[in-house]
């Protein structure tokens, strides 16, 4: 027997059978597996393509205003701010407040200033209230 | 009796007992092609699997061009190459591990693992030329027609092929 007959009989299979029926059922479930997996790809392809049109229009009708908003502009304070209004939390709060209030009435900013400093108060200055 | 390429016209328009009857018609020449290759039936099944799917998503477009047998002929030698390439290291790694074959001529001297591990190390065309001569001992015309070369180019590929597997066999079983 020559080295071709050799490989030849090596691969011999007389006995190999399969069963039709359950191949071909296997196979439409794998179908309709591969059918199902299109349908859900092409519905996300839908959906992502109409998301970036959406996206895309909403995005070109926003106006510039944001980014034209300067710094100062964006973090100021309103003008109507009321700053004691904070500070009635305590007793030792309202004592400050009142303190200040009547060396404000004695028209000295400075003692105002040296009586924080002495409480060790933190206080925040409302650039346009010493102004006033 | 419907041909091949009727019952393919016939899918085409929707029918689908048309690719069932298809599959029924090749299913054993398929299956059995995969069975020779294969470690165990269920792989062979699961290959077969593969050829039909491949079929099915690609016969909608078919042109009509070539007998439906050459292009089934092309699809298991792809799915073939495939496997035998996915394998090829494990097969050499672990040779002496594997379980022997469902089914395998016993009285062979040789196993049909260790051809196939074989094979998957010749380059493409020799690799492939030997296959289908191997496998469904097909004429080298019928060769060259299915993997679009000459008679002859089909000849010269299965001749240094076979001559590279003694080689490397020669010394696992003295040949």
């Amino acid at each position: 027997m020559n080295f071709e007959d050799q490989l030849q009989n090596a691969l011999n299979i007389d006995n190999a059978a399969i069963d039709e029926t359950q191949f071909i059922g296997r196979l439409h479930a794998t179908q309709r597996k591969l059918e199902l997996h299109q349908a859900r790809f092409q519905s996300s392809m839908t959906t992502a393509v109409f998301l970036l049109i959406f996206g895309w229009a909403s995005f070109t009708q926003l106006n510039n205003s944001i980014f034209d908003m300067g710094y100062e502009e964006y973090y100021s304070y309103d003008d109507d701010y009321n700053y004691f209004s904070e500070i009635d939390s305590s007793d030792y709060d309202l004592y400050v407040a009142d303190m200040a209030l009547y060396l404000l009435d004695e028209d000295d900013v400075w003692d105002v200033l040296e009586f924080f400093e002495e409480e060790k108060y933190e206080y925040a200055f409302n650039a346009k209230e010493i102004k006033l | 009796m419907k041909t091949d390429h009727e019952l393919i016209r016939l899918f085409q328009k929707g029918d689908q007992s048309a690719f069932d009857e298809l599959v029924k018609r090749h299913l054993d020449s398929v299956y059995r092609f995969f069975v020779r290759i294969t470690i165990d039936e269920m792989d062979a099944e699961d290959l077969a699997q593969t050829v039909f799917i491949k079929c099915f998503k690609r016969l909608k477009r078919f042109r009509f061009e070539a007998e439906f047998t050459t292009y089934l002929y092309r699809a298991k030698v792809n799915t073939a190459n495939s496997y035998l390439t996915r394998n090829k290291w494990r097969n050499f790694l672990h040779l002496d591990q594997m379980p022997e074959q469902s089914y395998s001529n016993e009285d062979a001297p040789i196993s049909k693992t260790e051809i196939w591990a074989h094979v998957a190390r010749l380059p493409g065309k020799q690799r492939n030329v030997v296959m289908l001569r191997l496998n469904q001992q097909l004429p080298f015309k019928d060769i060259g027609l299915i993997l679009n070369m000459t008679e002859s180019s089909a000849k010269v590929n299965y001749h240094h092929g076979i001559n590279k597997l003694r080689e490397w066999l020669k010394d696992i079983y003295e040949l």
